[in-house]
């Protein structure tokens, strides 16, 4: 996404959905499929009932880099994905 | 092998335990070569895609590096995915009106279909990637960078070769306004606006959703670089998980750093800066605890 945010892209006078200005719901409404496809469904995610004992977490399972590494490639890896397989 | 990364022309290999082994590729167009910006995707055995901006084509390799066959890509794109059913997923870069986000080929390359979600509220900020679902099937999710949207295909090939849409799944947060407005200030005085980087299905058909976000510590004048310290001072992570079958949100976590997927597995990488200044490379798994 880096790169994505470093054009940032942006078209002079294009009209752009805020939610400041229309509304959440509206603005998000807009972004539905304005033709659902044939056999398609559409949730909008439900937030009200979040698990409370419920825990993401992140288990380190590799370290790489170190001696003879030439690391200056990794300035460059922390950019978009798929960069590591 | 763990892996390989790519850093524009180059590949690195590592072992089990993240030591360095050496470069499994060189630069240039002939076989085996890449150019420009890498993308890898490993496969079963091991086998490697491996996708260059450079030469705009995928080859498949060996683990070893090996040459084994290539096909010139679609179209100029920016990540790809490879099915279970061994169909590839590019996401491209927008060239104007009218261009389909995604380009959907077969296992040879051959296009089998060009899709973009419908949605008209800003074509022009529209962007995408996708993420297979597992195991063998010619199914897989899109999601857009600049709202919080996340849509599942699905790809046949009878009577004809199409791409199908099958669910829609968008959320309304405060923190997730739709289609930011970009000006010369974002990353100057302005924070960076939230963006969605990465979707994925596990095993137990839970989608874990990754947006990146402001770091809470954001400050103005921090000198805009592709370093990995600009990405830590500058974007924290978000990840929720999602019940797709209802839409149910299940939890919610956060990462300090600025998570990027490993490709072809549920494991995320991030480049962290040792005390001494030298860089690694922490990969790490998600897990859900409840």
């Amino acid at each position: 996404m880096t790169a994505a945010l470093q054009q940032r892209p942006i078209r002079p006078g294009h009209v752009l959905v805020r939610a400041a200005l229309t509304g959440l719901a509206s603005s998000l409404a807009a972004c539905l499929p304005s033709e659902p496809e044939s056999g398609a469904t559409s949730h909008v995610v439900d937030d009200s009932a979040v698990c409370s004992s419920c825990e993401i977490g992140f288990r380190q399972v590799a370290l790489l880099g170190g001696d003879g590494d030439p690391g200056s490639v990794w300035d460059r890896a922390a950019g978009d994905g798929c960069m590591l397989a | 092998m763990l892996g390989a990364v790519a850093g524009g022309g180059e590949i690195f290999v590592y072992d089990a335990g993240g030591q360095f082994k050496g470069v499994m590729t060189r630069e240039g167009q002939g076989p085996g070569e890449v150019r420009g910006m890498v993308r890898i995707w490993a496969g079963p055995g091991d086998t490697l895609f491996v996708a260059d901006d450079g030469n705009n084509r995928l080859q498949v390799m060996t683990s070893g590096g090996e040459y084994v066959r290539s096909f010139s890509l679609p179209a100029p794109f920016r990540r790809f995915a490879r099915l279970g059913t061994g169909e590839f997923v590019f996401d491209r870069s927008l060239t104007g009106p009218g261009d389909n986000m995604f380009v959907l080929t077969d296992a040879a390359g051959r296009e089998i279909g060009k899709f973009s979600p419908s949605m008209t509220a800003a074509p022009d900020l529209e962007r995408g990637f996708a993420s297979p679902r597992p195991g063998a099937e010619a199914s897989f999710w899109t999601a857009s960078v600049w709202q919080y949207a996340v849509h599942e295909w699905s790809a046949a090939d009878a009577p004809e070769p199409s791409v199908a849409l099958k669910r829609t799944l968008v959320r309304e947060a405060e923190w997730f306004p739709p289609y930011p407005e970009f000006s010369d200030e974002v990353y100057e005085s302005v924070p960076p606006p939230a963006g969605l980087h990465h979707v994925w299905e596990d095993e137990d058909g839970l989608l874990w959703v990754y947006a990146l976000l402001p770091d809470a510590d954001w400050r103005r004048g921090i000198p805009l670089t592709p370093r990995a310290t600009w990405h830590r001072d500058t974007f924290d992570h978000r990840v929720e998980v999602v019940d797709p079958s209802t839409g149910r949100l299940v939890a919610v976590g956060e990462h300090e750093d600025r998570l990027s997927p490993v490709c072809g597995s549920n494991l995320m990488y991030s480049v962290v800066e040792t005390p001494a200044g030298d860089l690694r490379v922490k990969v790490v798994e998600p897990y859900l605890a409840r």
